[in-house]
């Protein structure tokens, strides 16, 4: 081999090199047995792209992008996929005054709170509070689901469209669609015109990282003749908690 | 000249082929290298399964963590530090922190398991310590730590609703040195790290609460009455066809009844004011008084023949909740102001009371108290006994009594 073929052949394998992409590695998520991180593959882009000032994340190209889903896998595929795991929880905070229960009737309310969860094994939405205080007096909680009883002294709730006291109430919406939200409501807050409320329980939840859902509760109050006298404060407190 | 540009070419031709065989190789390590190398910094494996449960999401509240995760390195011994950082869980990022997006920590803080303490300075304080963890770290095993168990200062939420970030560092040794971890409030947004912990970034979230006021309207009904809430009792206390009392025979008259119901959280309460019986022509006052028969008083006391005594008794039998009647009404004999009591004639063992005082008894302007609760009452129906003795110098007449009932719940 004459020395102009060596150094051709150098150099073409150098540029051979320069042109294999080089793999970027931010550790990120990983179970028991797997662990996935996150990686570029291909020429079309770069994750952290740095000048002095400003880094940025580019893909040009991109033939494949979404969230594929099996039972036991899942996968963010697409260039711009972020590296953080991510927790949004908002709680659409109402102040409400439902006005003056009666034992004649039922009064229902509801409030809405959304969970998106991202580079997690899931989520689950706990309520924290005490059911419905007047002072001392603590109204009575449903503690497995139950239809309502005007006359009856009932507090529950449930995630679900109901018709019955009254039509109110809306399932869990899974924004932008199923194919990338998987919220569901929890055992005991998931059957239509059936409420409970057990302090500390699980009403949402998923298994999966998943993107926003949004929940609508459904609250029903009744009184009995001897349901203490007075105003009473719900302060419903919701902790969301994302295993990554 | 020219032999040595030839010397020149030749070296150059055996050098070659190195040349590039290094520049390959070199060339291809750095590509592999961050394959071969998981995490700058020194840093070794990721904590999996990590999770912090808080106690309560509201905003500025003090609360309660649970900090959740696998260890991916088994160690004897074991400390750990957790950042709170309000822009990403990523160990080697920068640390954006305030009190505003981030949990304030301090000092004083506790923890489930080994010594907890804080690291860093300025404000806020985001980053907690635990050193000494007996036992250290299994990898595979899950640990739980509860920070601030019960809920105070030393753990407060961040003063908005936002999402922010733990950053979680797990060390082998036992001991935490203050070089090991230099959070972004002491090192200037950049946490430095040495040593090689095991690492994992969680995701935690502050939210607003849902906040619903009812009114349930104090209730409160009570009614006196003789055969239906409505008909005033007019009770005639004595023999059924003359009317007259006798010293040789006891009378009761239970004809008057009472409904009370009233969701009183604190309860209520049954106020009885008059006097006892009294005839035309004098006062009615409390103590010896020839113009009266004789009140019991304010012990409960049986009936007795012959002796002059105004009494009365109030059945409470089958009540729920807290509903009782109150001494010296309050019949503590195996009758219970119910078993035996009939108007007519009356030989039991009751026991009956009137207290008459002037200062706190009928007499008084509050009266006396008949009936008491402590909580709501369900609707709920008695009677009240009356009881009549009197002695042979009890003087002849026409003797009467108007009582009146006021009852008040405790709302």
């Amino acid at each position: 081999m004459s020395w102009k073929q060596k150094v051709n052949f150098g150099v073409v394998g150098l540029v051979v090199l320069l042109l294999i992409p080089a793999t970027v590695l931010a550790a990120q998520s990983a179970s028991t047995d797997y662990q996935v991180n996150e990686v570029f593959f291909g020429s079309g882009g770069a994750l952290n792209n740095c000048s002095t000032s400003y880094c940025s994340k580019q893909a040009i190209g991109e033939t494949a992008v979404g969230n594929p889903k099996s039972t036991n896998y899942q996968a963010r595929a697409g260039f711009n996929t972020d590296r953080s795991p991510y927790l949004q929880f908002i709680v659409n905070g109402t102040n409400t005054n439902i006005g003056v229960l009666s034992t004649g009737g039922t009064t229902t309310s509801t409030a809405t709170f959304s969970v998106k969860s991202y580079l997690s094994s899931g989520y689950s939405v706990v309520t924290v509070s005490n059911p419905p205080k007047n002072n001392t007096y603590v109204m009575h909680a449903l503690s497995s689901p139950t239809a309502s009883s005007a006359g009856t002294e009932q507090f529950g709730m449930n995630l679900v469209a109901n018709t019955s006291p009254t039509t109110f109430g809306a399932g869990p919406v899974q924004n932008p669609s199923g194919t990338f939200s998987f919220g569901t409501v929890s055992s005991g807050y998931n059957t239509a015109n059936l409420y409970q409320y057990i302090p500390g329980s699980t009403i949402a939840s998923s298994n999966s990282s998943s993107g926003e859902t949004d929940y609508t509760i459904s609250y029903i109050f009744n009184i009995s003749n001897i349901t203490a006298g007075g105003s009473y404060t719900f302060n419903d407190v919701l902790v969301a908690t994302a295993t990554f | 000249m020219i032999r040595r540009i030839e010397s020149l070419r030749l070296a150059l031709h055996r050098l070659l082929p190195g040349l590039f065989l290094a520049a390959f190789i070199a060339t291809l390590l750095a590509q592999l290298l961050p394959s071969l190398t998981p995490i700058a910094n020194g840093i070794s494996a990721q904590l999996t399964v990590r999770s912090i449960t808080m106690s309560t999401s509201a905003a500025s509240a003090q609360a309660e963590y649970s900090l959740t995760f696998t260890p991916a390195t088994t160690s004897v011994a074991g400390s750990l530090a957790v950042d709170f950082c309000a822009n990403d869980p990523l160990i080697s990022d920068t640390c954006t922190f305030s009190a505003a997006t981030v949990p304030t920590v301090s000092s004083g803080i506790t923890s489930s398991v080994g010594t907890p303490g804080v690291l860093g300075s300025g404000s806020p304080i985001h980053t907690i310590t635990v050193t000494t963890i007996a036992g250290g770290f299994t990898s595979g095993t899950p640990i739980t730590i509860n920070f601030d168990a019960t809920p105070s200062a030393h753990l407060t939420n961040p003063t908005t609703n936002v999402s922010f970030y733990a950053r979680v560092l797990a060390w082998p040794g036992a001991t935490l040195a203050t070089s090991d971890y230099t959070p972004a409030n002491t090192s200037g947004n950049t946490p430095t790290v040495t040593g090689t912990p095991d690492f994992g970034g969680i995701a935690l979230s502050t939210a607003a609460n849902i906040t619903i006021t009812a009114t349930v309207y104090e209730t409160l009904s009570f009614c006196v009455f003789q055969t239906a809430c409505g008909t005033a009792p007019n009770l005639t206390l004595g023999n059924s066809t003359t009317g007259a009392l006798s010293t040789s025979t006891a009378y009761v008259n239970s004809n008057a009844q009472y409904t009370i119901a009233t969701n009183a959280g604190g309860g209520a309460s049954v106020m009885m004011t008059g006097t006892t019986l009294c005839r035309p022509g004098g006062t009615c006052a409390t103590g010896v008084n020839a113009f009266t028969i004789h009140a019991i008083g304010n012990t409960a006391l049986a009936s007795s023949v012959g002796t002059e005594q105004f009494g009365m008794c109030a059945d409470t039998t089958g009540a729920t909740g807290t509903l009782a009647a109150t001494a010296p009404y309050k019949d503590t004999s195996v009758n219970n102001c119910h078993t035996g009591i009939a108007t007519g004639t009356y030989a039991g063992s009751a026991l009956f009371g009137f207290n008459d005082s002037a200062v706190n008894g009928t007499n008084s302007a509050a009266g006396d108290q008949v009936l008491a609760s402590t909580g709501v009452i369900a609707s709920y129906t008695g009677t009240f006994a009356f009881l009549g003795n009197i002695a042979s110098t009890t003087a002849a007449g026409i003797y009467s009594t108007s009582l009146n009932m006021v009852a008040t719940g405790t709302f």
